[in-house]
């Protein structure tokens, strides 16, 4: 098995289990994550031992998404407006992006994410990008990207929540609790919190006792109602205008996420991201 | 003489009645049956003052599905590889699946299927492709193709209950009873066993007598603007493919990464052991993890 430094990955009894695990960072994706979870979900589709994939996260968090410190996330981030790649590098950027988002939502295998606590970002996209999502009642659901000027990149959400309460989390930048994510079909299950594991281990064994062959065929079957809707466009639209977004022309006063983070440190730019926002319910 | 044994078709002024009429079988679905339905939803089509579709089922249970004993089943379930068809079979089987199930929901009367007892895969296809479901509390709703090797047929989970939810039934087979069918969105409404015939028979009087301003012809407008919503929404093209790949998943070769499961293979215990086994046989090893409700009335 490959040796990873930024997941663990095991397989027992049929179940592959996988493990953000930069906890000291609240399992922040960087690029060296995200490319040991390429590497991982690659070896994991073609493993007929494996049934089914559990993802979920080491420490306080299941992620709280992209690592924002600029050092090695130049994947994982959009490319910054300092780098001044050539359209066609960008280019290529968001297409392995989108690419990406796909290719784990369709991967030949069901998933499942185990969340708790924080679960932002680019963990909020991996999460639901999962087929099953269940979490723990102190879970929190959200997408801060916009307030960094960052476009966010699942078009998916639309479909499980509707419109509404999409802008409600992209543009108002509103967290949804466990409860709520349920609620509006965001997830499967909020338990609580002791029940957590029970649940996604009763689930994953479960699952692990079908025929491969038919979970594969079942799930893209499922997909294709997504497909038919549109959202492999959408995807691939939504990569190209965060294209257009890192390139704008900032406005006069704008706050500039990447200059606070060198002024300041991450933290305090965090702080500063989020401190003209109210804290919705 | 009525040219219906496996079906029972009653018109009484504005309101059809088919009771689906194989209570030995639990009304699993074969292909008598199936023609006699297709039928049926034709005879009432042509009587004009009919505005609403009652379909129910006679005995315990709705439908517990697709007859699974192998005999007249060649519509229902999709060829079996083992008799060597051709491609073209697979593709025609799909596409007369498709277009049946198509044509069922978009059927221009009101259809309320008043599900009792189990109402399962192909069972429960139908009670979906009926513009309103009105299940006793106890009903039980399920699909479990995926536990014999079978995808899924029926894109409208999705459309129903949301991508997650419809994830979580048709990848494990799970059912679930009534109620739960109601706070997920599977079904209109649940009730009581005891009131499951008095309210479905006021809700289709309601849309057959009081209706609204226009009556029946602005309820058949709404119905067709309806439809082409679904259609904008990728509804049919979703269908064909489900359809597909639900003839496709025939092919499973059940002795295949069965792991644990030591190859289970339904056909094979369904020739040696007979149907009722080979059935228990399939739930068995799931019920620890997917308990199963049990209707009252079963």
């Amino acid at each position: 098995m490959a040796n990873y430094k930024n997941i663990i990955y095991e397989i027992k009894d049929n179940i592959g289990w996988v493990t953000l695990n930069r906890p000291d960072k609240l399992n922040a994706i960087n690029d060296d994550m995200l490319r040991e979870l390429d590497n991982m979900f690659e070896l994991a589709e073609q493993d007929l031992d494996v049934k089914v994939l559990v993802i979920k996260g080491a420490g306080k968090a299941f992620s709280v998404g992209q690592d924002l410190s600029g050092v090695g996330t130049d994947e994982i981030l959009p490319p910054s407006p300092r780098r001044r790649l050539s359209s066609k590098a960008s280019l290529e950027a968001a297409r392995r992006r989108n690419r990406r988002w796909e290719y784990i939502f369709n991967l030949c295998k069901p998933t499942i994410a185990q969340v708790h606590g924080n679960c932002l970002g680019a963990g909020l996209y991996l999460a639901l990008a999962c087929d099953l999502t269940i979490a723990s009642d102190d879970a929190v659901f959200g997408d801060p990207s916009l307030r960094m000027g960052i476009l966010p990149e699942f078009p998916l959400l639309a479909w499980l929540v509707g419109v509404k309460r999409t802008s409600a989390m992209l543009l108002c930048g509103k967290q949804f609790t466990a409860r709520e994510a349920e609620e509006s079909g965001m997830i499967n299950n909020a338990v609580p919190k002791g029940k957590l594991q029970a649940e996604v281990t009763n689930m994953a064994k479960g699952i692990s006792l079908l025929h491969s062959d038919a979970l594969a065929v079942a799930k893209d079957s499922i997909n294709a109602a997504m497909e038919a809707r549109g959202v492999g466009p959408a995807w691939k639209f939504t990569s190209d205008v965060s294209l257009l977004m890192q390139q704008r022309t900032r406005r006069p006063g704008e706050f500039n996420f990447e200059n606070a983070r060198d002024k300041l440190g991450l933290e305090a730019a965090i702080e500063a991201r989020d401190k003209p926002f109210p804290e919705l319910d | 003489m009525s040219p219906y044994q496996n079906i029972k078709l009653t018109i009484e002024d504005k309101i059809a009645t088919i009771t689906l009429n194989r209570p030995e079988k639990l009304n699993a679905i074969n292909d008598a049956l199936l023609a006699e339905l297709m039928q049926a939803l034709k005879e009432i089509e042509n009587a004009l003052d009919t505005q609403v579709v009652i379909i129910k089922g006679k005995g315990s249970s709705f439908s517990v599905g697709q007859d699974l004993s192998g005999v007249d089943t060649s519509e229902v379930m999709p060829p079996d590889p083992r008799g060597k068809p051709y491609e073209s079979q697979f593709y025609e089987f799909a596409r007369r699946q498709f277009h049946r199930w198509r044509s069922i929901l978009d059927y221009p009367r009101f259809t309320i299927a008043q599900v009792h007892g189990y109402c399962l895969g192909a069972g429960c296809d139908l009670a979906l492709c009926c513009q309103t479901i009105i299940a006793s509390e106890d009903a039980v709703f399920g699909d479990p193709s995926i536990r014999m090797g079978f995808a899924p047929a029926n894109p409208l989970w999705t459309w129903r209950v949301g991508l997650k939810k419809t994830k979580e039934l048709l990848l494990t087979g799970k059912y679930v009873d009534g109620r739960e069918a109601e706070r997920i969105g599977l079904i209109m409404k649940a009730v009581p066993l005891e009131k499951l015939e008095n309210t479905v028979q006021t809700e289709a009087s309601t849309k057959a007598y009081s209706g609204t301003i226009g009556g029946f012809d602005l309820q058949a407008a709404w119905t067709q603007n309806h439809q082409s919503v679904f259609e904008l929404a990728g509804l049919s093209a979703a269908w064909r493919l489900s359809s597909n790949l639900y003839t496709l998943s025939a092919f499973q070769r059940p002795e295949r990464s069965y792991m644990g499961r030591g190859g289970f293979n339904f056909y094979k215990i369904r020739q040696e052991k007979g149907l009722k086994v080979a059935i228990k046989e399939r739930d068995k090893p799931f019920e620890s993890y997917f308990p199963k409700p049990k209707p009252k009335t079963t």
